[in-house]
Protein backbone atom coordinates (compact mmCIF):
# COMPACT_ATOMS: atom_id res chain seq x y z
CA UNK A 1 0.00 0.00 0.00
CA UNK A 2 1.67 3.29 -1.07
CA UNK A 3 1.27 6.16 1.11
CA UNK A 4 -0.64 9.20 -0.05
CA UNK A 5 1.79 12.29 -0.03
CA UNK A 6 1.50 15.23 2.08
CA UNK A 7 -1.87 17.30 1.92
CA UNK A 8 -0.13 20.51 2.99
CA UNK A 9 -2.47 22.67 1.36
CA UNK A 10 -5.16 21.63 4.14
CA UNK A 11 -5.49 24.18 6.60
CA UNK A 12 -4.98 23.92 9.93
CA UNK A 13 -8.02 23.10 12.28
CA UNK A 14 -8.53 21.07 15.85
CA UNK A 15 -9.73 18.11 14.38
CA UNK A 16 -10.48 15.01 16.85
CA UNK A 17 -9.52 11.55 13.98
CA UNK A 18 -10.93 9.36 16.64
CA UNK A 19 -9.49 6.18 16.72
CA UNK A 20 -6.87 4.82 13.56
CA UNK A 21 -5.46 1.81 12.76
CA UNK A 22 -2.12 0.97 14.11
CA UNK A 23 0.03 1.58 11.56
CA UNK A 24 2.67 3.52 13.92
CA UNK A 25 6.10 2.37 14.90
CA UNK A 26 7.68 2.58 18.45
CA UNK A 27 11.02 3.42 19.24
CA UNK A 28 12.47 3.82 22.95
CA UNK A 29 15.02 4.91 24.11
CA UNK A 30 16.56 5.98 27.62
CA UNK A 31 14.85 9.48 27.35
CA UNK A 32 11.74 8.22 26.33
CA UNK A 33 9.37 6.58 23.93
CA UNK A 34 9.14 8.22 20.16
CA UNK A 35 5.98 7.27 18.48
CA UNK A 36 6.17 7.72 14.25
CA UNK A 37 3.49 7.35 11.93
CA UNK A 38 1.14 8.95 8.94
CA UNK A 39 -1.13 11.48 10.35
CA UNK A 40 -4.60 10.30 9.30
CA UNK A 41 -5.67 13.75 8.32
CA UNK A 42 -3.05 15.59 6.34
CA UNK A 43 -0.97 12.47 5.19
CA UNK A 44 2.24 13.98 6.73
CA UNK A 45 4.86 11.97 8.57
CA UNK A 46 4.28 12.89 12.21
CA UNK A 47 6.34 12.02 15.33
CA UNK A 48 5.66 12.51 18.59
CA UNK A 49 8.38 12.11 21.38
CA UNK A 50 6.99 11.24 25.08
CA UNK A 51 10.53 11.75 26.96
CA UNK A 52 10.79 9.93 30.53
CA UNK A 53 10.35 12.32 33.33
CA UNK A 54 8.12 13.60 36.37
CA UNK A 55 5.22 16.09 36.77
CA UNK A 56 7.67 17.23 39.71
CA UNK A 57 10.72 16.15 39.33
CA UNK A 58 13.48 14.29 37.03
CA UNK A 59 13.45 11.56 39.69
CA UNK A 60 16.35 11.92 42.47
CA UNK A 61 17.01 7.65 42.04
CA UNK A 62 16.05 6.62 38.95
CA UNK A 63 18.02 4.13 37.36
CA UNK A 64 19.47 6.06 34.47
CA UNK A 65 19.90 4.23 31.10
CA UNK A 66 16.80 1.88 31.50
CA UNK A 67 15.51 1.61 27.93
CA UNK A 68 11.21 0.64 28.50
CA UNK A 69 9.99 -2.47 28.01
CA UNK A 70 8.32 -3.30 24.72
CA UNK A 71 5.13 -3.63 27.26
CA UNK A 72 5.53 0.29 28.57
CA UNK A 73 6.19 1.48 25.11
CA UNK A 74 2.77 -0.48 24.09
CA UNK A 75 0.90 0.78 27.02
CA UNK A 76 2.29 4.58 26.40
CA UNK A 77 1.10 3.76 22.46
CA UNK A 78 -2.14 2.55 23.01
CA UNK A 79 -3.11 5.04 25.92
CA UNK A 80 -1.87 8.48 24.44
CA UNK A 81 -3.55 11.09 22.29
CA UNK A 82 -1.37 11.86 19.45
CA UNK A 83 -1.38 15.01 17.61
CA UNK A 84 -0.39 16.06 14.32
CA UNK A 85 3.37 17.08 14.19
CA UNK A 86 4.08 16.93 10.71
CA UNK A 87 6.39 19.91 11.04
CA UNK A 88 4.82 21.78 8.05
CA UNK A 89 2.99 25.07 8.84
CA UNK A 90 -0.55 24.67 7.54
CA UNK A 91 -2.70 27.71 6.81
CA UNK A 92 -4.19 29.17 10.01
CA UNK A 93 -2.16 27.91 12.43
CA UNK A 94 -1.88 29.56 15.78
CA UNK A 95 1.76 30.72 16.23
CA UNK A 96 2.17 29.22 19.53
CA UNK A 97 0.78 26.00 19.12
CA UNK A 98 2.69 22.99 21.13
CA UNK A 99 2.06 20.68 17.78
CA UNK A 100 3.34 22.07 14.64
CA UNK A 101 1.06 20.17 12.42
CA UNK A 102 -2.33 20.64 10.72
CA UNK A 103 -3.82 20.25 13.77
CA UNK A 104 -5.83 16.37 13.84
CA UNK A 105 -5.45 14.58 16.97
CA UNK A 106 -6.10 10.86 17.22
CA UNK A 107 -5.38 7.98 19.23
CA UNK A 108 -4.49 4.52 18.02
CA UNK A 109 -6.62 1.44 18.15
CA UNK A 110 -5.77 -1.04 20.67
CA UNK B 1 -12.69 13.25 27.90
CA UNK B 2 -13.60 15.94 24.89
CA UNK B 3 -10.83 16.32 22.60
CA UNK B 4 -10.03 20.14 23.99
CA UNK B 5 -9.44 18.52 27.66
CA UNK B 6 -7.08 15.83 25.64
CA UNK B 7 -5.28 18.66 24.13
CA UNK B 8 -5.03 20.86 27.46
CA UNK B 9 -2.91 17.94 28.85
CA UNK B 10 -0.89 16.93 25.72
CA UNK B 11 0.51 21.12 26.44
CA UNK B 12 0.74 20.55 29.90
CA UNK B 13 3.18 18.06 29.70
CA UNK B 14 4.77 19.29 26.61
CA UNK B 15 5.75 22.42 28.86
CA UNK B 16 6.29 20.33 31.72
CA UNK B 17 9.10 18.98 29.69
CA UNK B 18 10.99 22.13 29.48
CA UNK B 19 10.59 22.76 33.48
CA UNK B 20 12.02 20.07 35.25
CA UNK B 21 15.36 21.54 36.56
CA UNK B 22 13.44 23.66 38.29
CA UNK B 23 10.34 21.52 39.23
CA UNK B 24 13.62 19.43 40.43
CA UNK B 25 14.74 22.76 42.57
CA UNK B 26 12.04 22.87 44.33
CA UNK B 27 11.22 19.88 45.25
CA UNK B 28 14.71 19.59 46.79
CA UNK B 29 14.68 22.61 48.55
CA UNK B 30 10.94 21.69 49.80
CA UNK B 31 12.33 18.88 51.12
CA UNK B 32 16.01 20.54 52.80
CA UNK B 33 13.47 22.74 54.38
CA UNK B 34 11.70 20.01 55.70
CA UNK B 35 14.63 17.59 56.80
CA UNK B 36 16.43 21.38 58.31
CA UNK B 37 13.61 21.98 60.44
CA UNK B 38 13.16 17.87 61.56
CA UNK B 39 16.97 18.03 62.06
CA UNK B 40 16.17 21.08 64.40
CA UNK B 41 13.49 19.84 66.26
CA UNK B 42 15.43 16.62 67.39
CA UNK B 43 18.22 18.42 68.27
CA UNK B 44 16.11 20.67 70.77
CA UNK B 45 14.37 18.26 72.31
CA UNK B 46 16.98 15.23 72.70
CA UNK B 47 19.89 17.53 72.84
CA UNK B 48 19.07 20.65 74.55
CA UNK B 49 16.05 19.49 76.57
CA UNK B 50 17.03 15.74 77.84
CA UNK B 51 15.75 14.61 80.44
CA UNK B 52 15.54 16.82 83.26
CA UNK B 53 11.80 16.40 83.51
CA UNK B 54 11.82 12.83 83.68
CA UNK B 55 14.57 12.04 86.29
CA UNK B 56 12.22 13.15 89.34
CA UNK B 57 9.79 9.92 88.68
CA UNK B 58 9.80 7.22 90.60
CA UNK B 59 9.50 3.69 89.03
CA UNK B 60 7.84 2.82 86.77
CA UNK B 61 6.53 5.92 85.71
CA UNK B 62 9.53 6.86 84.76
CA UNK B 63 9.77 4.36 82.10
CA UNK B 64 6.15 4.92 81.37
CA UNK B 65 6.92 8.65 80.65
CA UNK B 66 10.27 7.71 78.59
CA UNK B 67 7.90 5.40 76.53
CA UNK B 68 4.99 7.71 75.66
CA UNK B 69 7.46 10.70 74.47
CA UNK B 70 9.66 8.13 72.46
CA UNK B 71 5.92 6.83 70.80
CA UNK B 72 5.23 10.68 70.56
CA UNK B 73 8.38 12.02 69.06
CA UNK B 74 8.03 8.66 66.26
CA UNK B 75 4.59 9.56 65.09
CA UNK B 76 5.39 13.43 65.35
CA UNK B 77 8.73 12.85 63.37
CA UNK B 78 6.84 10.69 61.28
CA UNK B 79 3.72 12.96 60.26
CA UNK B 80 6.21 15.91 59.50
CA UNK B 81 7.79 13.35 56.85
CA UNK B 82 4.77 12.99 55.59
CA UNK B 83 3.10 16.21 55.01
CA UNK B 84 6.95 17.26 53.20
CA UNK B 85 6.00 14.12 50.82
CA UNK B 86 2.15 15.25 50.52
CA UNK B 87 3.60 19.08 49.81
CA UNK B 88 6.69 18.19 47.48
CA UNK B 89 6.13 14.65 45.65
CA UNK B 90 7.94 11.68 46.20
CA UNK B 91 11.63 11.55 44.68
CA UNK B 92 12.02 9.13 41.78
CA UNK B 93 8.37 9.29 40.77
CA UNK B 94 8.84 9.11 36.82
CA UNK B 95 6.28 8.69 34.15
CA UNK B 96 6.13 9.62 30.26
CA UNK B 97 5.30 13.12 29.94
CA UNK B 98 2.41 12.75 27.72
CA UNK B 99 -0.44 13.81 28.60
CA UNK B 100 -2.87 10.73 29.06
CA UNK B 101 -0.40 9.49 30.97
CA UNK B 102 -0.04 12.82 33.27
CA UNK B 103 -3.85 13.07 33.50
CA UNK B 104 -3.49 8.93 34.84
CA UNK B 105 -0.52 10.54 37.25
CA UNK B 106 -2.30 13.54 38.14
CA UNK B 107 -5.62 11.71 39.67
CA UNK B 108 -3.20 9.55 41.26
CA UNK B 109 -1.00 11.92 43.19
CA UNK B 110 -4.40 13.79 44.71
CA UNK B 111 -5.41 10.46 46.02
CA UNK B 112 -1.85 10.10 47.32
CA UNK B 113 -1.59 13.82 48.67
CA UNK B 114 -5.09 13.38 50.22
CA UNK B 115 -4.18 10.20 52.16
CA UNK B 116 -0.72 11.80 53.56
CA UNK B 117 -2.75 14.51 54.36
CA UNK B 118 -5.19 12.72 56.28
CA UNK B 119 -2.55 10.27 57.77
CA UNK B 120 -0.11 13.20 58.69
CA UNK B 121 -3.23 14.78 60.94
CA UNK B 122 -3.65 11.43 62.38
CA UNK B 123 -0.04 11.24 63.53
CA UNK B 124 0.06 14.93 64.78
CA UNK B 125 -2.98 14.35 66.63
CA UNK B 126 -1.83 11.09 68.36
CA UNK B 127 1.92 12.61 69.03
CA UNK B 128 0.43 15.10 70.68
CA UNK B 129 -1.99 13.33 72.44
CA UNK B 130 1.01 11.09 73.60
CA UNK B 131 3.10 14.26 74.84
CA UNK B 132 -0.06 14.93 76.62
CA UNK B 133 -0.30 11.46 78.08
CA UNK B 134 3.49 11.51 79.09
CA UNK B 135 2.86 15.43 80.83
CA UNK B 136 -0.03 14.34 82.34
CA UNK B 137 2.38 11.27 84.08
CA UNK B 138 4.94 13.61 84.45
CA UNK B 139 3.04 16.06 86.71
CA UNK B 140 0.99 13.51 88.64
CA UNK B 141 3.85 11.33 89.80
CA UNK B 142 6.91 13.47 90.06
CA UNK B 143 8.11 13.30 93.61
CA UNK B 144 8.68 16.79 95.69
CA UNK B 145 12.09 17.57 95.14
CA UNK B 146 14.37 16.64 98.15
CA UNK B 147 13.74 19.71 99.89
CA UNK B 148 16.41 20.22 103.02
CA UNK B 149 18.87 17.81 101.68
CA UNK B 150 22.17 18.73 103.25
CA UNK B 151 25.70 17.21 102.98
CA UNK B 152 27.17 17.18 106.41
CA UNK B 153 30.89 17.10 107.15
CA UNK B 154 32.31 15.59 110.00
CA UNK B 155 35.96 14.81 111.35
CA UNK B 156 35.45 11.21 110.48
CA UNK B 157 32.68 11.07 107.62
CA UNK B 158 30.59 12.72 105.39
CA UNK B 159 26.59 12.16 105.71
CA UNK B 160 23.63 13.32 103.50
CA UNK B 161 20.19 13.53 104.10
CA UNK B 162 17.13 15.56 104.61
CA UNK B 163 18.06 18.12 107.56
CA UNK B 164 15.63 18.11 110.45
CA UNK B 165 16.99 20.37 113.56
CA UNK B 166 19.83 22.30 114.16
CA UNK B 167 20.37 22.45 117.69
CA UNK B 168 23.53 23.35 119.78
CA UNK B 169 24.05 19.79 120.34
CA UNK B 170 22.70 17.53 117.77
CA UNK B 171 22.43 17.92 114.06
CA UNK B 172 19.61 15.63 112.80
CA UNK B 173 19.20 14.30 109.34
CA UNK B 174 16.78 11.88 107.95
CA UNK B 175 18.98 9.47 105.66
CA UNK B 176 17.27 9.35 102.08
CA UNK B 177 18.81 5.72 101.55
CA UNK B 178 18.86 2.60 103.75
CA UNK B 179 16.71 2.87 107.00
CA UNK B 180 14.81 6.24 106.01
CA UNK B 181 12.59 6.31 108.69
CA UNK B 182 15.68 6.01 111.24
CA UNK B 183 17.31 9.76 112.13
CA UNK B 184 20.17 10.22 111.89
CA UNK B 185 21.96 12.02 114.65
CA UNK B 186 25.45 13.72 114.52
CA UNK B 187 27.29 15.56 117.75
CA UNK B 188 27.54 18.99 116.68
CA UNK B 189 30.67 19.68 117.88
CA UNK B 190 32.06 16.57 115.35
CA UNK B 191 30.56 19.09 112.48
CA UNK B 192 33.15 20.61 110.31
CA UNK B 193 30.15 21.77 107.20
CA UNK B 194 26.76 21.82 106.31
CA UNK B 195 26.37 22.34 102.80
CA UNK B 196 22.84 22.00 100.73
CA UNK B 197 22.87 19.29 98.44
CA UNK B 198 20.57 18.62 95.37
CA UNK B 199 20.76 14.59 96.06
CA UNK B 200 22.19 12.21 98.27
Amino acid sequence: MSTPPHNQDLPYAQVDAGLVNDTFQVTADPAGVTVTGICPRCDGRTSTTLPLGIAGTKGLFSSKDRVPTPAEQADAKAAETFFCECGFAHTGQPENTHFEGCGAQWKVKP
Amino acid sequence: MSAGVDRRWAELARELEFSQLDQLRKQAEGWRNGLVGLTALVTVLAVLKGRDDLTNLPSPWQTVATILLGAAYLFLVAGSLVTVRASYGKPGDLLHLGGQSLRKWTLTEIRRVRRALYLSMAAFALGMTLVAAAVGVSWTHTEESTADLVKVTTATADFCGQLVSYTPSNVTLLPTTGDTAKPLVLRTAQVRKITPATGC
